[in-house]
Protein backbone atom coordinates (compact mmCIF):
# COMPACT_ATOMS: atom_id res chain seq x y z
CA UNK A 1 0.00 0.00 0.00
CA UNK A 2 2.83 2.58 1.43
CA UNK A 3 4.82 1.09 -1.63
CA UNK A 4 4.76 2.12 -5.23
CA UNK A 5 4.48 -1.58 -7.08
CA UNK A 6 8.15 -2.75 -8.42
CA UNK A 7 7.88 -2.26 -12.75
CA UNK A 8 10.07 -4.66 -14.43
CA UNK A 9 11.43 -4.04 -17.53
CA UNK A 10 9.64 -6.16 -19.37
CA UNK A 11 7.04 -5.59 -21.82
CA UNK A 12 3.74 -7.75 -22.97
CA UNK A 13 2.10 -7.04 -25.98
CA UNK A 14 -1.77 -7.40 -26.60
CA UNK A 15 -3.28 -7.36 -29.80
CA UNK A 16 -7.31 -6.96 -29.51
CA UNK A 17 -9.61 -7.36 -32.76
CA UNK A 18 -13.42 -8.42 -32.82
CA UNK A 19 -12.52 -12.24 -33.38
CA UNK A 20 -9.23 -12.83 -31.24
CA UNK A 21 -7.11 -11.79 -28.48
CA UNK A 22 -3.26 -12.32 -28.65
CA UNK A 23 -0.82 -11.73 -26.18
CA UNK A 24 3.05 -12.16 -26.72
CA UNK A 25 6.36 -11.12 -24.43
CA UNK A 26 8.90 -10.29 -26.84
CA UNK A 27 12.52 -9.81 -25.41
CA UNK A 28 15.03 -8.19 -27.08
CA UNK A 29 18.27 -11.02 -27.25
CA UNK A 30 21.75 -10.97 -27.79
CA UNK A 31 23.32 -13.20 -30.80
CA UNK A 32 21.51 -14.68 -33.79
CA UNK A 33 18.19 -12.72 -33.71
CA UNK A 34 17.32 -9.46 -32.02
CA UNK A 35 14.11 -10.81 -30.39
CA UNK A 36 12.99 -14.04 -28.41
CA UNK A 37 9.41 -14.64 -28.34
CA UNK A 38 9.41 -15.83 -24.86
CA UNK A 39 5.48 -16.45 -24.34
CA UNK A 40 2.57 -16.75 -26.64
CA UNK A 41 -0.92 -17.34 -26.68
CA UNK A 42 -3.97 -16.61 -29.09
CA UNK A 43 -7.85 -16.67 -27.67
CA UNK A 44 -10.67 -16.79 -30.61
CA UNK A 45 -13.14 -14.98 -29.28
CA UNK A 46 -16.45 -16.31 -30.10
CA UNK A 47 -18.41 -15.32 -27.09
CA UNK A 48 -18.66 -11.30 -28.63
CA UNK A 49 -16.85 -10.36 -25.75
CA UNK A 50 -15.44 -7.76 -28.12
CA UNK A 51 -18.76 -7.31 -30.37
CA UNK A 52 -18.04 -4.14 -32.58
CA UNK A 53 -14.65 -3.83 -30.71
CA UNK A 54 -16.05 -3.01 -27.66
CA UNK A 55 -15.62 -4.33 -24.39
CA UNK A 56 -18.89 -6.44 -24.09
CA UNK A 57 -17.05 -8.44 -21.43
CA UNK A 58 -14.46 -6.93 -19.91
CA UNK A 59 -14.18 -9.49 -17.36
CA UNK A 60 -13.19 -12.19 -19.15
CA UNK A 61 -10.51 -10.42 -21.28
CA UNK A 62 -9.48 -9.28 -18.08
CA UNK A 63 -9.31 -12.73 -16.96
CA UNK A 64 -7.51 -13.85 -19.84
CA UNK A 65 -4.60 -11.10 -20.05
CA UNK A 66 -4.70 -11.64 -16.05
CA UNK A 67 -3.78 -15.51 -17.31
CA UNK A 68 -1.45 -14.99 -19.07
CA UNK A 69 0.88 -12.62 -16.77
CA UNK A 70 0.23 -14.45 -14.15
CA UNK A 71 1.31 -17.74 -15.87
CA UNK A 72 4.21 -16.06 -17.00
CA UNK A 73 4.82 -13.80 -13.44
CA UNK A 74 4.38 -10.76 -15.85
CA UNK A 75 2.30 -8.88 -13.42
CA UNK A 76 4.71 -5.76 -13.07
CA UNK A 77 5.66 -5.88 -16.61
CA UNK A 78 4.33 -2.92 -18.91
CA UNK A 79 1.42 -3.50 -21.21
CA UNK A 80 1.14 -2.20 -25.20
CA UNK A 81 -2.28 -2.53 -26.90
CA UNK A 82 -2.49 -2.25 -30.58
CA UNK A 83 -6.63 -2.69 -31.27
CA UNK A 84 -8.86 -3.10 -34.33
CA UNK A 85 -12.54 -3.28 -35.14
CA UNK A 86 -15.04 -0.99 -36.00
CA UNK A 87 -14.58 1.72 -33.78
CA UNK A 88 -11.35 2.76 -34.80
CA UNK A 89 -10.92 4.55 -38.01
CA UNK A 90 -8.08 3.96 -39.85
CA UNK A 91 -7.64 5.22 -43.10
CA UNK A 92 -4.29 6.08 -45.85
CA UNK A 93 -4.95 9.77 -46.87
CA UNK A 94 -3.34 12.08 -48.94
CA UNK A 95 -3.12 15.26 -47.81
CA UNK A 96 -1.07 18.67 -49.48
CA UNK A 97 1.27 18.92 -46.33
CA UNK A 98 3.31 16.44 -43.94
CA UNK A 99 1.75 18.39 -40.73
CA UNK A 100 -1.61 18.96 -41.65
CA UNK A 101 -4.17 20.50 -39.05
CA UNK A 102 -7.06 18.60 -37.74
CA UNK A 103 -9.01 20.46 -40.68
CA UNK A 104 -7.31 19.46 -43.55
CA UNK A 105 -8.13 15.43 -42.17
CA UNK A 106 -11.82 14.21 -43.08
CA UNK A 107 -11.73 11.71 -39.81
CA UNK A 108 -15.82 11.38 -38.89
CA UNK A 109 -16.89 12.14 -35.77
CA UNK A 110 -13.78 14.15 -35.04
CA UNK A 111 -15.27 15.62 -31.38
CA UNK A 112 -16.27 11.78 -30.04
CA UNK A 113 -12.35 10.44 -31.46
CA UNK A 114 -9.19 10.85 -30.26
CA UNK A 115 -7.16 10.92 -33.71
CA UNK A 116 -3.46 10.86 -34.96
CA UNK A 117 -1.71 10.46 -37.82
CA UNK A 118 1.77 9.35 -39.20
CA UNK A 119 3.55 10.37 -42.41
CA UNK A 120 4.44 7.30 -45.02
CA UNK A 121 5.48 8.56 -47.95
CA UNK A 122 5.60 11.42 -50.54
CA UNK A 123 3.28 10.89 -53.70
CA UNK A 124 4.40 11.56 -57.27
CA UNK A 125 2.56 14.52 -57.56
CA UNK A 126 3.99 16.07 -53.85
CA UNK A 127 1.12 15.33 -51.65
CA UNK A 128 1.93 13.21 -48.56
CA UNK A 129 0.16 10.09 -47.63
CA UNK A 130 -0.25 10.00 -44.53
CA UNK A 131 -1.38 7.33 -41.87
CA UNK A 132 -5.01 8.33 -40.41
CA UNK A 133 -6.29 7.06 -37.11
CA UNK A 134 -8.99 7.77 -34.49
CA UNK A 135 -10.52 5.35 -31.84
CA UNK A 136 -13.29 6.87 -29.69
CA UNK A 137 -13.42 8.17 -26.44
CA UNK A 138 -15.91 5.55 -25.15
CA UNK A 139 -13.22 2.37 -25.85
CA UNK A 140 -10.34 4.06 -25.06
CA UNK A 141 -11.85 4.99 -21.63
CA UNK A 142 -12.74 1.18 -21.54
CA UNK A 143 -9.42 0.09 -22.02
CA UNK A 144 -8.07 2.82 -19.71
CA UNK A 145 -10.67 1.78 -16.87
CA UNK A 146 -10.02 -1.83 -17.49
CA UNK A 147 -6.40 -1.04 -16.89
CA UNK A 148 -6.99 1.20 -13.83
CA UNK A 149 -9.37 -1.44 -12.35
CA UNK A 150 -5.92 -4.55 -12.68
CA UNK A 151 -3.19 -2.27 -11.61
CA UNK A 152 -1.28 -2.65 -15.07
CA UNK A 153 1.23 -0.47 -16.19
CA UNK A 154 -0.35 0.63 -19.41
CA UNK A 155 2.05 2.07 -21.64
CA UNK A 156 0.03 2.46 -25.06
CA UNK A 157 -2.88 2.02 -27.16
CA UNK A 158 -2.11 1.83 -30.88
CA UNK A 159 -3.69 -0.21 -34.21
CA UNK A 160 -2.43 -2.92 -35.47
CA UNK A 161 -1.96 -1.37 -38.41
CA UNK A 162 0.74 1.04 -36.56
CA UNK A 163 2.54 -2.16 -35.30
CA UNK A 164 2.82 -3.38 -38.60
CA UNK A 165 4.65 -0.21 -39.86
CA UNK A 166 6.90 0.01 -36.83
CA UNK A 167 7.59 -3.98 -37.80
CA UNK A 168 8.29 -2.44 -41.44
CA UNK A 169 10.71 0.15 -40.17
CA UNK A 170 12.43 -1.54 -37.16
CA UNK A 171 13.34 -4.22 -39.48
CA UNK A 172 14.84 -2.29 -42.05
CA UNK A 173 16.75 -0.93 -39.54
CA UNK A 174 18.96 2.38 -40.88
CA UNK A 175 18.06 1.23 -43.93
CA UNK A 176 14.54 2.59 -43.85
CA UNK A 177 13.10 4.92 -46.27
CA UNK A 178 10.00 6.22 -46.42
CA UNK A 179 10.09 6.52 -50.91
CA UNK A 180 10.51 2.21 -50.18
CA UNK A 181 7.92 2.07 -47.77
CA UNK A 182 5.54 3.82 -50.64
CA UNK A 183 6.75 1.82 -52.63
CA UNK A 184 6.36 -1.68 -50.54
CA UNK A 185 2.50 -0.18 -49.84
CA UNK A 186 1.67 0.40 -53.64
CA UNK A 187 3.01 -3.31 -54.44
CA UNK A 188 0.95 -4.47 -51.61
CA UNK A 189 -2.05 -2.37 -53.04
CA UNK A 190 -1.70 -0.15 -49.88
CA UNK A 191 -2.95 -3.25 -46.79
CA UNK A 192 -0.02 -2.63 -44.10
CA UNK A 193 -0.68 -6.40 -42.92
CA UNK A 194 1.34 -7.35 -46.00
CA UNK A 195 3.95 -4.95 -46.30
CA UNK A 196 6.08 -6.79 -43.62
CA UNK A 197 7.21 -10.15 -45.25
CA UNK A 198 7.75 -13.21 -42.96
CA UNK A 199 11.26 -13.86 -44.20
CA UNK A 200 12.34 -10.64 -42.61
CA UNK A 201 10.05 -11.69 -39.10
CA UNK A 202 11.70 -15.14 -39.34
CA UNK A 203 15.29 -12.82 -39.14
CA UNK A 204 14.30 -10.73 -36.44
CA UNK A 205 12.29 -13.38 -34.33
CA UNK A 206 13.75 -16.03 -32.41
CA UNK A 207 10.68 -18.30 -32.10
CA UNK A 208 10.97 -21.80 -29.10
CA UNK A 209 10.42 -25.24 -30.81
CA UNK A 210 7.03 -24.96 -28.84
CA UNK A 211 5.70 -22.37 -31.39
CA UNK A 212 7.85 -22.94 -34.54
CA UNK A 213 5.18 -25.45 -35.17
CA UNK A 214 2.21 -22.89 -35.53
CA UNK A 215 4.31 -19.85 -36.84
CA UNK A 216 3.20 -20.11 -39.98
CA UNK A 217 -0.27 -19.78 -38.98
CA UNK A 218 0.40 -17.06 -36.15
CA UNK A 219 2.91 -15.15 -38.19
CA UNK A 220 0.03 -12.27 -39.16
CA UNK A 221 -0.60 -11.73 -35.28
CA UNK A 222 2.62 -11.71 -34.13
CA UNK A 223 4.65 -9.70 -36.88
CA UNK A 224 2.49 -6.48 -35.18
CA UNK A 225 3.08 -7.75 -31.25
CA UNK A 226 7.02 -7.63 -32.43
CA UNK A 227 6.54 -4.13 -34.37
CA UNK A 228 5.36 -2.80 -31.08
CA UNK A 229 8.05 -4.73 -29.12
CA UNK A 230 10.60 -2.82 -31.27
CA UNK A 231 9.18 0.71 -31.01
CA UNK A 232 8.89 0.67 -27.33
CA UNK A 233 12.82 -0.86 -26.56
CA UNK A 234 14.31 2.46 -26.64
CA UNK A 235 11.86 3.37 -23.76
CA UNK A 236 12.28 0.29 -21.26
CA UNK B 1 9.35 7.04 -36.81
CA UNK B 2 7.65 8.26 -34.40
CA UNK B 3 5.28 5.77 -32.17
CA UNK B 4 1.13 6.62 -32.44
CA UNK B 5 -0.70 6.06 -28.89
CA UNK B 6 -4.10 7.28 -28.41
CA UNK B 7 -3.02 8.20 -23.89
CA UNK B 8 -0.72 9.82 -22.71
CA UNK B 9 1.17 7.69 -19.88
CA UNK B 10 4.91 8.43 -18.32
CA UNK B 11 7.42 6.42 -19.79
CA UNK B 12 8.91 3.74 -17.52
CA UNK B 13 11.97 6.47 -17.26
CA UNK B 14 9.77 8.85 -16.29
CA UNK B 15 8.02 6.10 -13.76
CA UNK B 16 11.24 4.51 -12.26
CA UNK B 17 12.11 8.49 -11.45
CA UNK B 18 8.65 8.93 -10.18
CA UNK B 19 8.87 5.65 -7.94
CA UNK B 20 12.54 6.29 -7.08
CA UNK B 21 11.56 10.52 -5.88
CA UNK B 22 8.32 8.71 -4.09
CA UNK B 23 10.46 6.25 -2.35
CA UNK B 24 13.24 8.67 -1.39
CA UNK B 25 10.25 11.19 0.04
CA UNK B 26 8.71 8.40 1.83
CA UNK B 27 12.35 7.16 3.60
CA UNK B 28 12.87 11.23 4.04
CA UNK B 29 9.23 11.90 5.91
CA UNK B 30 9.94 8.50 7.90
CA UNK B 31 13.61 9.09 9.00
CA UNK B 32 12.37 12.58 10.07
CA UNK B 33 9.27 11.08 11.92
CA UNK B 34 11.70 8.73 13.50
CA UNK B 35 14.32 11.47 14.65
CA UNK B 36 11.34 13.78 15.99
CA UNK B 37 9.75 10.77 17.39
CA UNK B 38 13.34 10.18 19.44
CA UNK B 39 14.01 13.44 20.08
CA UNK B 40 10.21 13.66 21.72
CA UNK B 41 11.26 10.17 23.72
CA UNK B 42 14.32 12.29 24.79
CA UNK B 43 12.52 14.94 25.97
CA UNK B 44 9.68 12.97 27.83
CA UNK B 45 12.10 10.99 29.23
CA UNK B 46 13.97 14.22 30.23
CA UNK B 47 10.98 15.05 31.79
CA UNK B 48 10.18 12.15 33.81
CA UNK B 49 13.58 12.37 35.76
CA UNK B 50 12.87 16.02 36.62
CA UNK B 51 9.47 15.08 38.31
CA UNK B 52 10.54 12.41 39.99
CA UNK B 53 13.63 14.21 41.07
CA UNK B 54 11.34 16.62 42.10
CA UNK B 55 9.09 14.55 43.70
CA UNK B 56 12.02 13.32 45.57
CA UNK B 57 12.96 17.20 46.62
CA UNK B 58 9.57 17.70 47.74
CA UNK B 59 9.76 14.44 50.15
CA UNK B 60 12.86 15.66 51.66
CA UNK B 61 11.29 19.34 51.84
CA UNK B 62 8.24 17.90 53.72
CA UNK B 63 10.33 16.24 56.34
CA UNK B 64 11.13 19.31 58.35
CA UNK B 65 7.55 20.34 58.76
CA UNK B 66 6.68 16.75 59.41
CA UNK B 67 9.36 16.89 62.16
CA UNK B 68 7.61 20.32 63.37
CA UNK B 69 4.21 18.78 63.60
CA UNK B 70 6.04 15.91 65.59
CA UNK B 71 7.70 18.16 67.80
CA UNK B 72 4.33 20.14 68.03
CA UNK B 73 2.42 17.13 69.04
CA UNK B 74 5.26 16.22 71.59
CA UNK B 75 5.02 19.67 73.05
CA UNK B 76 1.45 19.53 72.85
CA UNK B 77 1.26 15.74 75.18
CA UNK B 78 4.28 17.32 77.09
CA UNK B 79 2.37 20.52 78.06
CA UNK B 80 -0.65 18.27 78.81
CA UNK B 81 1.98 16.13 80.73
CA UNK B 82 2.70 19.36 82.49
CA UNK B 83 -0.54 20.47 83.50
CA UNK B 84 -1.48 17.32 84.43
CA UNK B 85 1.47 17.65 87.16
CA UNK B 86 0.31 21.22 88.28
CA UNK B 87 -2.45 19.51 89.06
CA UNK B 88 -1.25 16.95 90.85
CA UNK B 89 0.62 19.21 92.98
CA UNK B 90 -2.06 21.65 93.22
CA UNK B 91 -3.85 18.40 94.87
CA UNK B 92 0.00 17.95 97.48
CA UNK B 93 -0.37 21.50 97.97
CA UNK B 94 -3.55 20.59 99.34
CA UNK B 95 -2.41 18.82 101.96
CA UNK B 96 -0.15 22.25 103.34
CA UNK B 97 -3.38 24.08 104.81
CA UNK B 98 -4.56 20.74 106.56
CA UNK B 99 -1.28 20.45 107.64
CA UNK B 100 -1.59 23.97 109.29
CA UNK B 101 -4.94 23.14 110.56
CA UNK B 102 -3.90 19.95 112.24
CA UNK B 103 -0.75 22.43 113.42
CA UNK B 104 -3.03 25.31 114.75
CA UNK B 105 -5.40 22.19 116.60
CA UNK B 106 -2.43 21.19 118.58
CA UNK B 107 -3.22 18.80 122.00
CA UNK B 108 -6.24 20.82 123.25
CA UNK B 109 -8.81 20.52 119.61
CA UNK B 110 -9.55 17.59 117.39
CA UNK B 111 -10.00 18.32 114.17
CA UNK B 112 -13.11 16.33 113.02
CA UNK B 113 -13.70 17.07 109.07
CA UNK B 114 -11.73 19.12 106.67
CA UNK B 115 -13.18 20.61 103.73
CA UNK B 116 -11.65 22.30 100.96
CA UNK B 117 -13.92 24.42 98.22
CA UNK B 118 -12.30 26.45 95.87
CA UNK B 119 -10.21 29.13 98.00
CA UNK B 120 -12.47 28.29 101.18
CA UNK B 121 -11.41 25.95 104.26
CA UNK B 122 -14.06 24.59 106.05
CA UNK B 123 -13.10 22.98 109.51
CA UNK B 124 -14.78 20.80 111.98
CA UNK B 125 -13.59 20.65 114.75
CA UNK B 126 -14.20 19.06 118.77
CA UNK B 127 -12.87 20.73 121.57
CA UNK B 128 -13.30 21.24 125.33
CA UNK B 129 -13.71 24.85 125.76
CA UNK B 130 -14.37 27.67 123.23
CA UNK B 131 -11.23 29.42 124.27
CA UNK B 132 -9.52 26.09 122.71
CA UNK B 133 -11.57 27.23 119.63
CA UNK B 134 -10.81 30.88 119.48
CA UNK B 135 -7.27 29.92 120.01
CA UNK B 136 -7.22 27.81 117.07
CA UNK B 137 -8.97 30.69 115.34
CA UNK B 138 -6.01 33.18 115.91
CA UNK B 139 -3.25 31.10 115.12
CA UNK B 140 -4.45 30.17 111.66
CA UNK B 141 -5.76 34.41 111.28
CA UNK B 142 -1.72 34.38 112.00
CA UNK B 143 -0.68 32.06 109.30
CA UNK B 144 0.44 33.07 106.42
CA UNK B 145 -1.84 30.74 104.15
CA UNK B 146 -5.01 32.05 105.65
CA UNK B 147 -6.88 35.12 105.72
CA UNK B 148 -10.18 35.83 107.87
CA UNK B 149 -10.46 32.68 109.47
CA UNK B 150 -13.70 33.05 111.69
CA UNK B 151 -15.85 30.52 113.72
CA UNK B 152 -19.15 29.96 111.89
CA UNK B 153 -20.59 27.72 113.97
CA UNK B 154 -20.30 27.17 117.51
CA UNK B 155 -22.51 24.57 119.80
CA UNK B 156 -21.68 23.55 123.20
CA UNK B 157 -22.77 20.06 123.21
CA UNK B 158 -22.63 17.09 126.19
CA UNK B 159 -22.85 13.44 126.44
CA UNK B 160 -21.78 10.62 128.69
CA UNK B 161 -18.65 12.28 129.20
CA UNK B 162 -19.25 15.36 129.93
CA UNK B 163 -19.80 18.99 127.92
CA UNK B 164 -17.79 19.69 124.87
CA UNK B 165 -17.50 22.58 121.96
CA UNK B 166 -18.39 21.71 118.42
CA UNK B 167 -17.27 24.14 116.34
CA UNK B 168 -16.60 24.96 112.26
CA UNK B 169 -14.17 27.41 111.09
CA UNK B 170 -14.10 29.19 107.60
CA UNK B 171 -10.54 30.70 106.44
CA UNK B 172 -10.49 31.81 103.03
CA UNK B 173 -6.83 30.98 101.63
CA UNK B 174 -4.53 33.78 100.95
CA UNK B 175 -4.12 34.31 97.54
CA UNK B 176 -0.89 35.79 97.44
CA UNK B 177 0.58 33.04 99.40
CA UNK B 178 2.25 30.86 96.46
CA UNK B 179 0.62 27.15 96.86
Amino acid sequence: MWLQPSTSRELVTISCTPQQLACAWIQPAQGAYPYTLRAYKRIALNRLELAQGKLCNATLIEKHISSFLKKHDLANAYLTFALRGPELYEAIIDAPTTQPTMRDIPVPKKLHHVWDYRYLYTNDNAHAALYVCSISQALLLQYKLMAIRQHWQLLSITTISMGYIHAYVHSHGAAFRHSKLGHDLARCNNRLDAIVPDMIIRRQLAVPTRYAAELEQEMPTITPLLGLTMSEHGAL
Amino acid sequence: MKKLTFIETLSPREYRALRRWYHVSLGAAGALLIGITVAQLHQLYRFARAQRAAARYALTATQPSQQHDTLANTKKSLEAQLAQLKDTASTAMLHTPLQACRAACGTTVRLNSYRQQHDTVICSIVCSQTGHALAMVRTLQQHPLFARAKITQLHTMQDSKGKFVQATIAAQLNPSTPV
